[in-house]
């Protein structure tokens, strides 16, 4: 966790907070985030009047700055059946595991830069709920409360997930950590429904390799974890198909986050969890300068 | 036509090409491992999309590796294309023929300008030189035993054309059956697989087929008929084998021969005449013939008689001097001149050399009986001693010698007659009142051992005498049992056992044995009951005493081993035909050859022969006439063959019967049209083999996955299209 002590999770959109952080605030305030320029009015205080763009226009602007707010970010971690999977011979490192870990790594980069943090533990229902707070206390019950679950049940994700978009009043980044492997048509409409109420979304698709390249060696007969169907399969005739039928379902997902501008990730658990975390921040600092 | 060589590989490969992926996948089905997955909807999604292609692949895979087992098998199977036009394109495959000569002197038969034989030969020369480079052949011989010209599978025609000019025809019959059946065994030990035939070469003569497919034996009951029999199993010949047969003899032979010949008495006194009787066998149309008699290669007599008369033709022979003589029918040359002389021979004896042992009275009806007195038939002459006089340096002067009321008697004189007998002489001993049973038990020479000298009860005095042997030289003169005598018996010798040889040939009334012989050495041994005088009964008085005494003398001159001609053989014992040839002597054939007399042990006794006795005419021994031999007269029985029953006889599909070489050229033309495809087909295998293994690895090729498709950079972003 220590590699992670100088990343920061930053929002890409304003936030409402309720502390004084690093994070835009929609309340135009005293901040030194510059936020925009406005033709210079009546009743403006000519302090404000940018000096550098009247040398170069000859008009007059009045600089403003965005008022800094603490973010608050939710993390949903998605705990149904399909997530008990692991291609690893560890059968302890399940996708399950990997989204905890993820959301733990998260949720202290979060506290660390003082924002608060919350948590949402999701499978069929809304199986525990952390509020956002800004403590390591807190975070290490948070983290003690993800302990305590297991994968279990079928998940209705897109139910869930409106669940949580209802119950977060505040805008706030929410973190979906899940496999999504649900009603993707219903999924992103949960993912609008987060939009719709002004929240920053941010989807980490935890997926096994295994899924994304059916890296089965031979001939097999898979069991659906959360259906208990069965199916043969001969993996080196059907990964080509398979490829295009995964592709289609992840396409659809990245081309209706992109549309929503949610940031779409997909977390393969084959991927060093630090590295990813990393890579994954410093690129999202970089784009919100 | 397509017809398969190994038939059985197609019905294995078959059977293969069908199970093999049935097992395949059971085996795959039950080794399929269980895994839990998270999803299995896009995989179904998955197989939808991609059946129809994984099912066209499947099938097609399923298509070639069935292919490839077909291919396989019909390889092994070796399927033969004979349709002519394609069959003249593909050329012909490699063979193994095996070539079987009908070597009887049947074959000798005049066609003409030519003879069978030589016919058989160019057929044969012909057979060769239509084969190809990488054929291969062997050439049997039929004999009655086959001789193997060529033995193993050879490829040099030059060899076995130069072997065939140089073959002659045996003057003996022929098997068949046992040659092809020996051609067959050499191609079945050739492994390759190549198309195999057999030819036989023959005439038209029904003769040397017999054994072959027939069931049931012909009622002659011969040991050739049995021994071909024993040897023909149509089984064993492939099923594919083409069999050629050439019948090259003449369509209706014709043929007369002498078959046999018949002395009477077979035992000819000097200056006294005899008969001889010919029998005559004919093949063909009936027809008159002319038979001329020769006696010491000097013209007797000429007749002229119908071949198919039912009476014998009769010769009567004028006196002739002491010795053998060697005489001959011959008939007019035919088509087949082989057969048209008939050799035996004639042994005149001018006395019977005879001794009798016993006291005047002992010998009382005996000397009579052999006109032994002064003023007699001077063809018996008989010498007559006390018992104890016997003059031992001198026995071998006698051919018979009668024992009556002799014993006991010395040790030198039951050795000196154990020799006589050894040697050749015939013992004929009457009991009577001066020895006991134990005396008469140490001569080691008697056929049983005597219990003991008793009385016969009053009832059981007179019976019939039964011939128990009545073709045995001793009794074959004296009529059937029915004319045999009754006589009264007041004392008899009674045996406790017999030795193992010995032959009742004589009993009275109820089985009780009234003359008991044993062959002694190379003699003799007669032992009667009874006395020769009235003492014990009336024998000398019944009509049969005369006779049988003079049979017993006449058996005793060796007129019981004399045979007047014997078949051409490969062994001929001595002992019985030619008893006084030793082993030192040497015997010679018509052609002057030397042929050495060979012993061998048989039971601690010696025995003398010959062998390859194989040439018909007259054999000397010690520059005298000693055996007539001939040729084996059922090969003069020319009746032909029926040609249409031969392909089911011989058992085999591809059966082709020609009469002449032209035929037989056709055959094989229209036989020998066509290839097999073996090696094609093996090639084809191959190939698919390898579209199989690179189909199929293609198939089995992991893929690139979505990851290689889909660029996910290491922040989880996806930076190209997944779809």
């Amino acid at each position: 966790m220590h590699k992670l002590d100088r990343l920061v999770l930053l929002s890409r959109y304003v936030v409402e907070g309720n502390l004084a952080g690093a994070h835009r605030s929609p309340l135009k305030g005293a901040s030194s985030e510059f936020a925009d320029h406005k033709a210079y009015g009546m009743g403006d205080d000519p302090k404000h009047i940018d000096w550098r763009v009247f040398g170069r226009t000859e008009k007059h602007y009045i600089k403003r700055f965005e008022d800094d707010t603490n973010l608050r970010v939710y993390i949903a971690i998605d705990r149904s059946n399909s997530m008990a999977y692991t291609s690893d011979d560890n059968e302890k490192n399940t996708k399950y595991r990997y989204a905890c870990r993820l959301a733990a790594a998260l949720a202290y980069v979060t506290t660390k830069a003082r924002d608060s943090v919350g948590l949402y533990l999701h499978s069929d229902d809304i199986d525990a709920v952390m509020p956002a707070r800004n403590s390591l206390n807190h975070l290490n019950n948070s983290l003690k409360t993800i302990q305590g679950f297991e994968p279990g049940s079928t998940t209705e994700i897109a139910e869930s997930l409106n669940k949580i978009a209802g119950s977060v009043r505040h805008r706030a980044l929410v973190v979906v950590i899940s496999d999504l492997l649900g009603d993707d048509e219903e999924i992103i409409k949960a993912f609008a429904h987060f939009r719709k109420r002004m929240h920053d979304v941010i989807v980490l698709q935890v997926l096994d390799p295994f899924e994304i390249d059916l890296g089965f060696k031979k001939s097999c007969k898979l069991i659906d974890l959360e259906t208990d169907e069965r199916i043969n399969i001969d993996p080196r005739r059907l990964r080509k198909a398979y490829g295009e039928v995964f592709g289609e379902f992840i396409e659809k997902y990245r081309t209706a986050c992109a549309s929503m501008k949610i940031d779409y990730r997909i977390a393969r658990t084959d991927e060093p969890l630090d590295l990813f975390v990393r890579a994954y921040l410093e690129e999202r600092r970089r784009l919100s300068r | 036509m397509i017809e398969l060589l190994v038939p059985m590989f197609m019905v294995v490969g078959g059977a293969a090409a069908i199970a093999i992926p049935l097992i395949l996948h059971l085996i795959q089905s039950s080794r399929t491992v269980r895994i839990p997955y998270s999803t299995i909807r896009f995989l179904q999604l998955a197989q939808k999309k991609a059946s129809q292609k994984i099912r066209m692949e499947n099938i097609l895979l399923w298509l070639i590796r069935t292919l490839f087992l077909l291919a396989l098998a019909a390889a092994f199977a070796m399927p033969m294309l004979r349709t002519k036009s394609i069959g003249e394109w593909a050329g012909r495959s490699a063979r193994d023929v095996a070539i079987v000569i009908d070597g009887s002197y049947s074959m000798d038969y005049n066609l003409g300008r030519t003879t069978a034989w030589e016919k058989a030969i160019s057929t044969s020369i012909s057979v060769l030189e239509g084969l190809e480079e990488q054929d291969r052949f062997c050439i049997f011989v039929a004999r009655e035993n086959p001789d193997a010209l060529i033995e193993q599978l050879s490829s040099d025609r030059e060899e076995a054309i130069s072997r065939l000019k140089a073959l002659e025809y045996s003057q003996e019959s022929s098997s068949l059956s046992l040659a092809v059946m020996e051609a067959n065994d050499v191609l079945r030990e050739a492994k390759q697989r190549r198309e195999k035939e057999i030819h036989i070469i023959t005439d038209t003569q029904a003769l040397p087929w017999e054994g072959i497919g027939e069931n049931t034996s012909d009622g002659s009951g011969t040991n050739k008929t049995t021994v071909s029999m024993s040897h023909w199993d149509a089984s064993k010949i492939d099923k594919r084998t083409s069999v050629f047969v050439s019948l090259l003899g003449a369509e209706s032979p014709e043929n007369i021969s002498p078959v046999s010949v018949e002395l009477e008495p077979a035992l000819i006194m000097a200056e006294s005449s005899a008969r001889v009787t010919i029998r005559l066998g004919y093949t063909g149309p009936t027809a008159s013939t002319a038979a001329t008699l020769y006696i010491d290669d000097k013209e007797i007599a000429s007749r002229a008689m119908s071949a198919d008369s039912a009476e014998p033709l009769t010769f009567i022979i004028p006196p002739l001097a002491r010795g053998r003589h060697s005489a001959r029918i011959e008939l007019p040359e035919d088509n087949l001149p082989l057969d048209n002389t008939f050799h035996f021979m004639l042994k005149v004896e001018d006395q019977l050399p005879t001794l009798c042992v016993g006291s005047r009275d002992d010998l009382f009806f005996l000397r009579a009986a052999l006109n032994a007195e002064p003023g007699g038939s001077g063809s018996i002459n008989v010498k007559t001693v006390e018992p104890g006089l016997i003059p031992l340096d001198e026995l071998n002067n006698y051919s018979t010698i009668f024992l009556c009321n002799a014993v006991p008697m010395g040790a030198s004189e039951v050795r000196a007659l154990e020799k006589f007998a050894d040697a050749g002489g015939l013992l004929a001993i009457f009991p009577g009142d001066k020895g006991t049973a134990s005396d008469y038990s140490a001569l080691p020479f008697l056929p049983g051992t005597p219990s003991a000298i008793q009385p016969v009860a009053s009832s059981e005095r007179r019976g019939l005498l039964n011939w128990d042997m009545p073709y045995h030289p001793v009794l074959a003169g004296l009529g059937d049992s029915a004319s045999a005598p009754a006589i009264a018996i007041k004392q008899q010798l009674f045996f406790e056992t017999f030795v193992s040889r010995a032959q009742k040939m004589i009993s009275q009334g109820d089985a009780q044995p009234f003359l008991v012989g044993r062959p002694f050495g190379r003699g003799f041994v007669l032992m009667f009951s009874v006395t020769a005088n009235r003492s014990w009964s009336d024998f000398p008085l019944s009509p049969f005493f005369l006779p049988i005494v003079h049979q017993v003398v006449q058996f005793g001159s060796g007129v019981g081993s004399f045979t007047p001609y014997v078949w051409c053989t490969e062994r001929l014992p001595l002992e019985q035909h030619l008893p006084e040839a030793r082993a030192e002597n040497e015997l010679k054939s018509p052609d002057g050859e030397t042929i050495p007399i060979r012993s061998s042990v048989v039971e601690g006794q010696t025995i003398l022969h010959v062998e390859n006795v194989d040439q018909a005419g007259m054999y000397t021994l010690l520059t005298e006439p000693a055996l007539a031999v001939n040729m084996d007269r059922d090969e003069s029985d020319l009746t032909p063959v029926d040609p249409t029953g031969l392909p089911k006889r011989i058992g085999v599909e591809n059966v082709f019967i020609s009469m002449n070489e032209e035929e037989l050229a056709a055959q094989l033309e229209e036989a020998r049209i066509g290839r097999t495809f073996g090696e094609q087909l093996l090639w084809l295998a191959l190939i698919l083999a390898i579209i199989e293994f690179f189909y199929a690895n293609r198939l089995m090729k992991t893929g690139g996955g979505l990851s290689e498709k889909m660029k996910v950079e290491l922040s989880g972003k996806i930076s190209e299209k997944a779809a």
